[in-house]
């Protein structure tokens, strides 16, 4: 795979993700107890064999950059193999910020051009399936396609939100629409491509030059491609999801808790950073002799007093003697105190919840500020927040990181569907 | 940083008789022994000495030493590799001089690599086991031997009298000059166990070790060293305070496993460093705990599917129990496969074994495992369906019963 080279667009902001990709980009975000998103996608590319990848990023990429490092940990390291963060720099141009995934890729072409890849796969870093990309190449070479795209079968009635394919007898693309209110077709794009070289920078050079493009793959580049040259579909039946919204977010975890032969972390062999926050070298995780645990996923360095059900929890987390979690995703060193009871919950890193809280029970009022994100019923706490004792929460609540006790002003009954905010004013917000 | 000037040879060469570790030993060091679920012996010194901001490291080996090789690798978990600094092993080798040879005693070991000593030009060496667990401050035992007028300290812990053993060295000291030191005394003597942690000025050492390997073939550190060195030499005292535990055998092992689950042994709070890459230990998936299975006192490590019952057991990285088994008291180490309606308790099971559906793997006799109960199953050993294992049955390293 000398010629093979991959670009894994980890710019997102992924607004829909509401406080949880408030300090960090989408493809950093927690996933299954110990990844990160981009892990994902990253394991892919190194167990497929490909040895040059280039990450472009831009949305606080700090997080990000901290876990990937050079790459060491997914085995880009040596003489022939690279992990490349492409953050957007300053050149030319008045405006050196990523206008479009496709303005990402045109402003790195210095660094596919140097690596000489000849076969360009332009992936997603926030989308989670297991994929060996060498068969889809192998396809891209057989069908002497410019550009192959993997698609997969959705029901119809949810095809409006996808990038949709549609195919002849060959499986070459004939028509291409970008989240189309009336699909043609049932065949969604995954969001990972595979150009070839000269094609790629032909048309992206042409779409530079177009002062009404948005500069975008799915909206501008593809479109165009499928007009002017070979462009193939390839079908991926595996698992596949975008978690972009906190909803699915939360439904992709509880997939991965109903034991599913095709999403099984114990087979994917995804790669991650163990030495971000040391957490590979925690203690194990304790069980109580009070403890009961009914279907979940349980981080390493985890101390279980109580009774955890349907959940994930990642590395760290402390659940005293009576506490209850269920359906709920609890990331890393969060200490829940006795007596609370949570269900439907998403909590980032380092909360404190004090004993004997209720939290995610009572009527599904949507959330009044944020209804776009917060109408499933998930009450989503964020990073180093604290929930003071005895304190009731309803569903669809927003509690803002480093929100403290007095936040909550002395009330402990907070209604389905409020937002508690922290009173720590970031600098950067204003 | 007065550290700077110091380096450590790490001990982790020792010959562990077939009695004390039996099936555990056949492959491996003692210093390469898995515990409590990521880490492995070695690491308990090499994080101290991390933490102590010791970083260039001897480690001598001499028996069987391909998986502490593989686990210590370039010594990157411990901080270990960059500039000036190392984690070197230090293997036995032949040259034109007939004394070089497998190792003869701890003395000849440190004789051996008087090189790797001399090239770094240290103004102190510690000499430390790297088998035994503890969470020693040699900084602060730097800083204490620097402020004596000593040339040698070395660190003693203060034991009860009735947890006496007649396997450890034992010193008398008055204030905190060391008087005696007694080696393996047949009854207590003192209180004060030494804890096979030394630290010498360099100079001495290296006049030490160099005359003691004139006169004889064999010499150990302590008979033939700091024995005669404390009667000759004032020897300053450092007391630790804190945990050391020493693992004379399997059932040692087996029983702070069980002082783990108890609380009485505090790893959690100690900032143990291991290799991650070894066996993909830091890489591998969050434990799967499934509502067919039930859990309890026991610890879990990444990687386990639990869809059985586990109690006061521990199970490290990657171990399956199915469903309707039962595993108590046991140890289980990576990989290991229960499969259903096995029963097990008093069981240590090495990585990679596979218990096929329907056995019966128990140890306990009244209640109660004895070291003479205790099951013990080698690596890749293989136990077909339907059997019974009676108590005290050691199974070697792959064997298929």
């Amino acid at each position: 795979m000398n010629n093979t080279i991959a670009l894994i667009l980890a710019g997102g902001q992924g607004s829909r993700l509401g406080i949880l990709s408030q300090k960090r980009a989408k493809p950093a975000l927690i996933f299954g107890g110990s990844y990160r998103i981009i892990d994902f996608t990253l394991s892919n590319v190194i167990n497929s064999g490909i040895q040059t990848v280039g990450i472009l990023t831009q949305y606080k990429p700090l997080s990000l950059m901290d876990h990937i490092g050079k790459g060491e940990t997914w085995g880009f390291i040596g003489r022939k193999r690279l992990c490349r963060i492409l953050p957007p720099y300053t050149g030319i141009k008045d405006t050196d910020w990523y206008l479009g995934t496709a303005d990402a890729v045109l402003q790195n072409l210095s660094f596919v051009q140097k690596y000489q890849g000849e076969n360009i796969f332009v992936l997603s870093g926030d989308h989670i399936y297991n994929m060996d990309y060498r068969k889809m190449l192998d396809f891209h070479l057989q069908k002497e396609a410019d550009l192959t795209i993997a698609v997969q079968k959705v029901p119809l009635q949810e095809a409006h939100r996808f990038g949709i394919a549609v195919t002849n007898k060959s499986d070459k693309i004939v028509e291409f629409q970008e989240k189309p209110p009336h699909p043609k077709n049932d065949l969604a794009s995954l969001g990972i491509y595979i150009f070839s070289r000269e094609k790629l920078f032909k048309r992206l050079r042409e779409d530079a030059n177009d002062p009404y493009s948005d500069h975008d793959f799915g909206k501008n580049i593809i479109p165009r491609m499928i007009d002017k040259d070979n462009v193939y579909a390839y079908k991926f039946d595996g698992y596949w999801k975008d978690v972009g919204t906190i909803s699915s977010y939360w439904e992709t975890h509880m997939e991965l808790l109903e034991g599913r032969e095709d999403f099984d972390l114990h087979k994917w062999k995804v790669r991650k950073n163990p030495y971000d926050r040391s957490v590979g070298e925690k203690f194990s995780s304790f069980f109580s002799k009070s403890s009961r645990v009914e279907n979940s996923i349980i981080g390493i360095g985890c101390s279980i007093e109580g009774k955890i059900i349907n959940s994930v929890l990642s590395p760290g987390v402390i659940v005293k003697k009576g506490a209850v979690i269920e359906d709920s995703i609890i990331m890393n060193d969060s200490y829940i105190g006795s007596d609370t009871h949570m269900k439907k919950c998403v909590t980032d890193k380092d909360i404190t919840v004090a004993s004997d809280a209720r939290i995610g029970m009572g009527p599904n009022t949507p959330n009044s500020k944020y209804q776009n994100l917060l109408s499933d019923g998930i009450t989503v706490i964020g990073k180093q927040a604290h929930i003071p004792a005895d304190t009731t929460i309803g569903k669809n609540c927003l509690i803002f990181p480093d929100v403290t006790e007095e936040c909550f002003e002395g009330n402990k009954k907070i209604a389905s569907g409020s937002t508690i905010h922290s009173k720590v004013e970031h600098f950067w917000e204003k | 940083m007065m550290t700077e000037d110091t380096i450590a040879m790490v001990l982790a060469g020792g010959v562990p008789t077939r009695e004390q570790f039996s099936v555990l030993t056949m492959n491996r060091s003692k210093a390469a022994l898995p515990f409590g679920g990521v880490y492995r012996l070695i690491d308990f010194s090499l994080s101290c000495l991390m933490d102590s901001d010791i970083e260039r490291v001897g480690i001598i080996t001499q028996f069987l030493p391909s998986s502490l090789i593989d686990h210590v690798a370039d010594g990157y978990s411990w901080d270990m590799k960059g500039y000036q600094r190392c984690a070197k092993i230090l293997p036995p080798y032949i040259s034109y001089e007939d004394n070089h040879r497998w190792y003869r005693g701890t003395g000849n070991a440190i004789l051996q690599n008087i090189n790797f000593i001399k090239d770094r030009q240290p103004k102190h060496v510690f000499i430390v086991p790297g088998e035994h667990i503890y969470d020693v401050d040699f900084k602060k035992m730097l800083r204490q031997h620097e402020k004596s007028d000593s040339q040698i300290t070395l660190a003693y812990k203060e034991m009860p009298e009735q947890r006496y053993c007649p396997r450890f060295g034992y010193v008398k000291k008055q204030d905190s000059t060391i008087t005696d030191f007694i080696e393996k005394p047949d009854e207590p003597k003192s209180r004060y166990v030494s804890l096979g942690i030394y630290l010498f000025d360099t100079e001495v050492l290296l006049e030490e070790i160099e005359k003691r390997g004139e006169d004889r073939d064999f010499f150990d550190l302590v008979s033939h060293i700091i024995v005669p060195l404390a009667n000759e030499k004032r020897i300053e005292g450092y007391e630790h305070k804190g945990k050391w535990c020493y693992l004379y055998d399997y059932l040692d092992y087996f029983l702070y496993h069980r002082d783990l689950l108890n609380g009485d042994l505090p790893l959690r709070e100690w900032n143990i460093m291991t290799n991650l890459e070894d066996r993909d230990t830091g890489f591998r998936p969050p434990a799967q705990l499934y509502s067919s299975g039930n859990i309890n006192h026991s610890l879990v490590a990444p990687g386990c599917i639990i869809e059985g019952e586990v109690e006061s057991s521990v199970l490290f990285p990657g171990v399956h129990v199915k469903r309707n088994s039962k595993v108590t008291h046991s140890i289980i180490m990576h990989d290991a496969v229960i499969k259903e309606n096995c029963e097990v308790s008093g069981l240590i099971c090495d990585k990679d074994v596979v218990i096929e559906p329907h056995c019966k793997v128990v140890a306990m006799q009244k209640n109660l495992i004895s070291r003479d109960s205790l099951i013990l199953l080698g690596k890749s050993s293989h136990i077909q369906s339907k059997q019974k294992i009676k108590p005290g049955t050691h199974i070697k390293p792959g064997t298929i019963l």
